[in-house]
């Protein structure tokens, strides 16, 4: 069921960063896996990225993984509440996706 | 070796400025040192660097600008300085783009953070330049002061209506492309 607290549609830089944070991931790691997901096409740029986690993390939507404090490189886990996010997204781009196969019988 | 050059560049003229060092990079001079109106260079092969310069509001305290220099770093970006609240940063050219945002939306933000601030600008210099010209009323010498204040504030002004047509432009291309 849809949350109708959650504000979708999300952008894909948005939906490409949870995607990888399924798994604790640092931020130079997110670049690379978003990179790889999207064969190459979609390169985080660093303001960017800084700015969706620094955002994602005040919604409650990630959190830091681990507890090296002193550790430079701070890995992000995705939470329940940004995993709900994920989900309803994913049901919206399937509808998306699904209205334009039967449309033009792909 | 190592070449100062002195550089006066308004806030409206920061996109300008990026240019000017990306070239200066492409010249063989990579920016060293950046504070205000004094750049240092050092040699390096021709276009070695890629050049970013960018206001935030993470530079005002010690711990988040930190944080966001080694959230930087670990993409390989380099901070090559901070004055006041802008940054100057480089990365090594691969080819492809730097670019500090994906959308032109997260752009807009950013030069709406600079309007803002060229606004509070304009306000103090406003209340500055009417408070001057109020107290030298009864002076014989008004003149000077009344040109030098509004040179001032024409001055601050221009700045702002810069900045502004940075951030119409910018919108336009929203309307267009996002």
């Amino acid at each position: 069921m849809a949350d109708k607290n959650i504000n979708t549609p999300l952008t894909e830089a948005v939906y490409y960063i949870l995607l990888s944070v399924t798994q604790p991931m640092h931020g130079y790691g997110i670049i690379q896996n978003v990179k790889e997901l999207s064969y190459g096409r979609l390169i985080l740029a660093a303001g960017t990225l800084y700015g969706a986690i620094t955002n994602l993390l005040a919604k409650g939507w990630i959190e830091t993984a681990g507890e090296e404090e002193n550790s430079r490189k701070k890995e992000y886990i995705i939470t329940d509440s940004g995993l709900a996010v994920l989900k309803t997204e994913l049901a919206r781009l399937e509808e998306l996706v699904n209205n334009g196969r039967k449309v033009m019988g792909e | 070796m190592r070449t100062t050059e002195w550089h006066f560049w308004t806030i409206d003229k920061y996109k300008e400025e990026e240019k000017w060092l990306n070239e200066k990079s492409a010249q063989g001079k990579a920016l060293v040192y950046a504070s205000g109106i004094k750049y240092v260079f050092e040699d390096c092969e021709k276009g070695e660097y890629q050049y970013k310069i960018m206001f935030t509001d993470n530079l005002k305290s010690e711990q988040p600008r930190k944080d966001f220099e080694s959230f930087l770093e670990e993409s390989g970006i380099e901070t090559v300085g901070n004055y006041l609240r802008w940054g100057y940063y480089r990365k090594k050219n691969d080819g492809t783009p730097f670019e500090m945002f994906n959308s032109k939306s997260e752009e807009l933000a950013h030069i709406n953070k600079i309007k803002n601030f060229a606004l509070i600008l304009l306000a103090v210099i406003s209340i500055v330049v009417v408070s001057e010209i109020f107290s030298a009323l009864s002076d014989p010498h008004i003149l000077p002061v009344l040109i030098f204040n509004c040179c001032v504030f024409a001055f601050v002004f221009k700045v702002n209506r810069g900045i502004a047509k940075l951030a119409k432009e910018t919108r336009q291309d929203i309307a267009l492309f996002e």
